[in-house]
């Protein structure tokens, strides 16, 4: 048992950890784009290939066949070292240079269904413009072991107590490197990363930079507190190191202030993402939110605008498995940063998708033939498996209360209470079957489905939203009994 | 009323829960079934339903994604179904042994003691399908925990919809009403 724990743990270890890698790679300027349509924020992969993709691309993808390419979900789905590692190799831009190697100059990616399906298929099937002289590299080691990971963090937990005064922030920068500044020469920057011990020290040797007549800002800010070392470091350079340390002291202290400037990129996404939340779903995730409602549900969000094809029904990764888990500030801060980027992707992935499922809640789409069968089936089956998003007017923790842009057909707002609930040999013989996650032990109530994307949204313990079907009701009446109680009531 | 009518022309309805791993084509049957044709589609988050009506009798499919974290949701689709379709991509053999944890998970539930389950071994038309028998073995049907249940498998390929009717013909013929 305490065994089976251990592992548990350890699995919850590796997922962690993978998906920190994931979310450092998507993070990579490389990989912020569809590798085949241009789509952007990826949230799909290939493993094997090592490409990130959208999820319409990830579609056209699982079609190939596993022998060729081995699509997962960065967020759904569970990833082993190895996939990691394959990706690591690879990434967005390799992965063009190899496999876009001969492609036209005046090539223009193509953005229908059929047009994309058979340019993936010459490009990972027949092979049409890949590189002659790619080789295929052997299966990679695992990215990481986590073992080993284990026994590093032990060790630096001891580390850490052990002298925590004297290692100062400098440890943590070499542990984690960073995109350098745009500005600062190449060179400098290898070199810097070279000579980072000797940096180390200069930098502890405060007098020395004094001897170097560096501006007193950049020092200080790097390290404005040691001098312990100073009477070591300022004998040791000659006048053409001095040089030479200067800019790599200067190149280390951009490293720096990039690391404590860190927070600056993700808040500028957070703007983005705000903005882009608020007018696709009206409000944004609260960055405060504590860790057991960070909903990955807030994933779901997008998935709602995404497929809006018939029955299509989306649903976000339950939020409680994951929150439950060790919060990781860098994975829901990806969530809600990035996802909204991928909502209007979606929504163009669902009008490519209307040729294949009629939408009839479209009035643009409802006038061929097929629309109006459609029509008919969809009003036969409305009663059936109607179920609304109820998006209850929550406290500030409730991050879906976004209303979803495609599904301005019925109504979603916060006048609907409750739904009925189906009656056991009731007269739709539909509902008795249907699944009605009441007093799930998640704790959470379903979101469900609109009617033309069948939504199911595991909401947050305290969204409102339930699954609740609409056995003979009009479609915005809301009369009847709640399926399951609010638990924030 | 309309159950009397359905008794009188013998209009049966079966409610269908089809699962399986990721990419198995579990959407791309329900809306072969459906529509007749082979559609591109995306992979599901959350869930697809549609009723397909074959020989008067009335399914009622749903079609629930497969990526590994969304699994734990399927269970909450179990209360009333009929049948179980379990859609195994019959070319992935490196995780033929994740699908046989899944299917012993999901017929193991209490609430799904009573399904019939129907097996597509899909996508027979890639290079190196594993046949319907090796399909059996590998996810484990001949066990004693299995042996005696209800099951079936049925070769298929969604996109040209080989196999599915015969699918749905098993199952009904298979349903005790």
């Amino acid at each position: 048992m305490a065994f089976n724990k251990l592992e548990k743990e350890k699995q919850k270890l590796v997922s962690e950890k993978c998906q920190s890698i994931l979310v450092t790679l998507l993070r990579d300027e490389d990989n912020k784009y569809c590798v085949d349509c241009d789509a952007k924020g990826p949230r799909w992969a290939s493993w094997n290939l090592g490409i990130f993709l959208c999820i319409r691309c990830a579609g056209i993808h699982r079609n190939l066949g596993v022998h060729i390419s081995r699509v997962k979900s960065v967020n759904l789905d569970a990833w082993t070292p190895e996939q990691i590692a394959c990706i690591q190799n690879m990434g967005n831009s390799k992965a063009r240079a190899v496999y876009e190697a001969n492609l036209p100059d005046n090539f223009r990616r193509p953005q229908t269904d059929s047009s994309l399906e058979a340019f993936v298929r010459a490009k990972y099937e027949q092979k049409k413009y890949i590189a002659k002289e790619w080789v295929e590299p052997p299966p990679p080691k695992p990215a990481f072991d986590i073992e080993e990971e284990l026994r590093k963090e032990k060790e630096k937990k001891r580390n850490k107590n052990k002298s925590f005064q004297s290692s100062g922030t400098v440890g943590d920068i070499q542990a984690n490197p960073l995109p350098r500044p745009s500005n600062s020469n190449s060179t400098l920057v290898t070199t810097a990363i070279n000579a980072e011990k000797i940096v180390q020290k200069t930098e502890n040797g405060k007098t020395s930079d004094d001897l170097l007549g560096l501006d007193m800002n950049s020092t200080a800010n790097a390290r404005p507190d040691d001098d312990s070392f100073g009477l070591f470091v300022s004998s040791l350079p000659s006048k053409e190191t001095n040089c030479e340390i200067k800019a790599e002291s200067k190149a280390t202290s951009n490293e720096e202030s990039d690391f404590f400037n860190q927070k600056a990129p993700t808040d500028d996404k957070k703007v983005m993402s705000k903005e882009s939340i608020l007018s696709l779903y009206g409000s944004a995730p609260p960055p405060s939110l504590p860790p057991t409602q960070q909903p990955i549900g807030s994933q779901s969000t997008q998935f709602n605008g995404l497929n809006s094809s018939l029955f299509m029904g989306q649903f976000g990764p339950n939020s409680q498995p994951m929150a439950s888990q060790t919060p990781n500030p860098m994975f829901v801060s990806q969530n809600t940063g990035i996802d909204p980027l991928q909502a209007p992707m979606g929504q163009t992935s669902n009008l490519m998708s209307q040729s294949n499922f009629p939408l009839t809640t479209n009035p643009f789409l409802a006038n061929t033939s097929k629309g109006s069968n459609f029509g008919q089936q969809t009003v036969q089956q409305l009663p059936q498996h109607m179920a609304t998003l109820q998006l209850n007017p929550m406290p500030a923790s409730n991050p879906n209360t976004n209303p979803i842009p495609n599904n301005n057909w019925f109504q979603m707002g916060p006048q609907s209470t409750g739904l009925p609930v189906p009656q056991p040999g009731g007269i739709n013989p539909f509902m008795t079957g249907a699944p009605i996650p009441a007093g799930v032990p998640f704790g959470n109530n379903f979101g469900s489905a609109g009617l033309n994307s069948g939504s199911m949204f595991p909401q947050t313990d305290n969204s409102g939203s339930q699954w609740a079907f609409n056995g003979n009701q009009t479609l915005n009446q809301s009369s009847g009994v709640t399926a399951s109680t609010n638990l924030w009531q | 009323m309309g159950k009397i009518l359905s008794k009188i022309f013998g209009n049966k309805e079966m409610r269908i829960l089809m699962l399986g791993l990721d990419a198995a084509g579990k959407t791309t049957i329900l809306y072969k079934l459906k529509l007749g044709q082979s559609v591109t589609t995306i992979p599901t988050v959350g869930f697809n339903v549609e009723t397909v009506t074959y020989k008067n009798v009335k399914f009622s499919v749903w079609d629930v994604g497969g990526q590994d974290k969304i699994r734990p949701l399927w269970r909450h689709y179990y209360t009333g179904t009929q049948g179980l379709i379990f859609v195994v991509d019959s070319a992935d053999r490196d995780r033929i042994d994740e699908a046989r944890q899944e299917l012993h998970k999901i017929v193991n539930d209490r609430e799904m003691r009573e399904v019939i389950i129907l097996v597509f071994a899909n996508k027979q038309d890639l290079p190196d399908a594993m046949k319907p028998q090796e399909i059996q073995d590998k996810l484990g049907l001949t066990m004693t925990s299995l042996r005696q249940r209800n099951w079936y498998v049925q070769p298929a390929c969604a996109t040209t919809g080989d196999g599915l009717f015969e699918g749905l013909t098993w199952l009904m013929s298979n349903h005790k009403t």
